[in-house]
């Protein structure tokens, strides 16, 4: 047989999930087809505004009879007793003011780092990737090519270092006078102002390493086989270190500093501050936890959970593990708002942003076409992922 | 006029009405090979269908600004493609960015696609470009001339990059 024959053969045999990938993205696809419609019926412009209502109560409409819709049936049965009534505002083809306040640091491969504001508007800072909070907002960490960076919200470079095996995943210290960073495999920390650049560990994994709010400038580390490590930035030693495979995806420090969760997709571990394991949270089978963020205020640690059905928000509480909301579509980047009573993920497949009010009243903000309002004229736009949310004021 | 092509211009008048069953047909026909390009390119089966679902979505978003004249198809291949060569080459630089000077084991290796064989695992092994031209030739059906407008590059290098892209196959597949 001739390459060709071969290749063409190969390329199109069927595989067993293409029934189930088809279905679960007609869903995504149909949910979002009536908000399209809906805004391609450019009225007179008097009925424009209008017409934008209708157009959000359409995809509030699809949100009730898609998965989404059932999820949010799922927030009053599962997770906070029947009875309890959801208002749902419009989708908003535009966003005219932040649920939970504060200022947005949004990336975009294609437009760089955005800041959005309270009100709505929106500031590009430049061409910058991996872009972090300082702890009072005042500046942002970031990467461009090699290069690390500390720009403020306007988007002014103050400082630049370039690091012979480049920058990733720069991350601020909460006492504001480190910002520590991946470069090749090694893990290093530098001051605020861009002096005293030193190596923090070797054989770092590719995890953004998580500071220990409340402590002296300690981080959680995870090396390449989900080892974790407490590292003290201000002396280099290293305080404790845990067992492998427990940090695969991600690591969060609750807000107290108290609580470590470490991702894995088989399970979210929860180590004490000391390192001892303090529990294990695992998913329904055969699903798997794809991302974790604890709140800015407490406890509770919101969780992506993949499953054959789609995805699903996770809140765990008290022990106890509340499904908020689910949807067919892929969910990814949880962020909680300053106050923490709003969490945003996106939906890249639907280009939205959901806006998931935890607290009552309950409520569901969803932004529509986020990549052409945050990325526009882009060729290919992407849905732009938020990065952190700043800052209780 | 073909009658294939009556009847997706009559699907796509549909869906710019609202019509949600002419919206599954134009779905239904299209998603699989949509989906499918987009796996044998990233390799990635969460980002493939990610990548599909978006280029859907952004496709019906942009109807309006759709040629009657044209297929469907190719506008949406188009997308999908470009798509899908940015997120590879986006988490090649990843990649990079984590791995040490003069190390070439990397911590992470996707997992085994469900189709893998020893054609589609030889297809991962070439570079991006490459691999795109294959797929959009021998999935998608696509002359080199057809390729080079889609991608926005000339048809030498789509000749090019099919050619050394077969040249590389045979090779690792006679190994």
């Amino acid at each position: 047989m001739s390459i060709d024959q071969r290749l063409r053969e190969s390329l199109h045999r069927p595989a067993d999930s293409d029934r189930e990938t088809e279905e679960r993205a007609w869903h995504v696809v149909a949910a979002a087809a009536p908000a399209e419609s809906a805004r391609r019926q450019r009225p007179p412009l008097a009925r424009r505004r209008l017409a934008a209502m209708l157009g959000g109560a359409a995809l509030v409409a699809a949100l009730a009879v898609s998965p989404p819709g059932a999820a949010v049936n799922n927030w009053i049965g599962d997770g906070l007793g029947v009875g309890v009534s959801v208002r749902h505002a419009p989708a908003s083809p535009t966003l005219r003011a932040l649920p939970g306040g504060g200022e947005l640091l949004v990336g975009s491969n294609d437009a760089g780092a955005s800041v959005v504001h309270a009100d709505g508007s929106r500031r590009r800072l430049g061409p910058y990737r991996d872009v972090s909070w300082s702890p009072n907002g005042l500046f942002v960490a970031a990467t461009r090519g090699r290069q690390l960076l500390a720009v403020t919200p306007t988007g002014e470079p103050r400082w630049a270092l370039t690091p012979s095996r480049g920058a990733a995943s720069p991350r601020w210290a909460p006492s504001g006078l480190r910002i520590a960073y991946r470069s090749g495999d090694t893990l290093r920390v530098v001051a605020g102002d861009g002096s005293g650049d030193l190596e923090l560990m070797r054989r770092a994994g590719t995890i953004a390493p998580a500071w220990r709010p409340g402590s002296a400038d300690e981080l959680a580390v995870a090396d390449g086989r989900g080892r974790i490590a407490l590292i003290s930035a201000v002396t280099g030693k290293r305080l404790w270190r845990s067992e492998p495979g427990l940090a695969t995806a991600g690591l969060a420090w609750s807000s107290d500093g108290e609580r470590l969760a470490a991702l894995a997709p088989e399970a979210v571990n929860l180590l004490d501050g000391s390192g001892a394991p303090s529990g294990r949270l695992r998913p329904r089978d055969p699903a798997v936890f794809t991302a974790l963020a604890y709140s800015p205020t407490d406890r509770r640690l919101a969780l992506v959970e993949r499953g054959s059905g789609g995805d699903a928000i996770q809140i765990v509480s008290g022990g106890r593990l509340r499904r908020i909301f689910a949807t067919a579509a892929t969910l990814r980047d949880p962020l909680w708002s300053p106050d923490g009573k709003w969490l945003l993920v996106s939906s890249p497949a639907a280009d939205q942003w959901l806006f998931l009010r935890t607290r009552r009243p309950h409520r569901v903000v969803a932004l529509s076409s986020v990549a052409a309002q945050l990325d526009p004229g882009a060729r290919f736009p992407a849905v732009p992922r938020p990065s952190g949310w700043c800052c209780a004021r | 006029m073909p009658r294939a092509d009556r009847d997706e211009r009559r699907l796509l008048a549909g869906v710019r009405a609202g019509s949600r069953e002419d919206l599954e047909q134009l779905f239904r026909t299209h998603w699989w090979r949509a989906h499918r390009a987009a796996l044998l390119i990233v390799r990635d089966e969460a980002a493939a269908e990610d990548i599909a679902q978006e280029a859907f979505v952004a496709a019906l978003r942009a109807l309006d600004r759709f040629d009657r004249r044209r297929p469907f198809g190719p506008w949406l291949h188009r997308i999908v493609v470009n798509r899908a060569i940015d997120w590879t080459r986006t988490r090649a630089l990843r990649r990079e960015s984590a791995l040490p000077a003069g190390d070439v084991e990397p911590e992470w290796t996707p997992p085994p696609l469900e189709l893998s064989d020893d054609v589609v695992d030889a297809l991962g092994l070439l570079e991006i470009d490459r691999r795109a031209a294959i797929v959009m030739r021998y999935l998608l059906d696509y002359t080199p001339g057809e390729i080079a407008k889609l991608l926005d590059v000339p048809r030498g290098t789509v000749n090019s990059r099919l050619r050394r892209g077969l040249d590389e196959l045979a090779e690792e597949l006679e190994r």
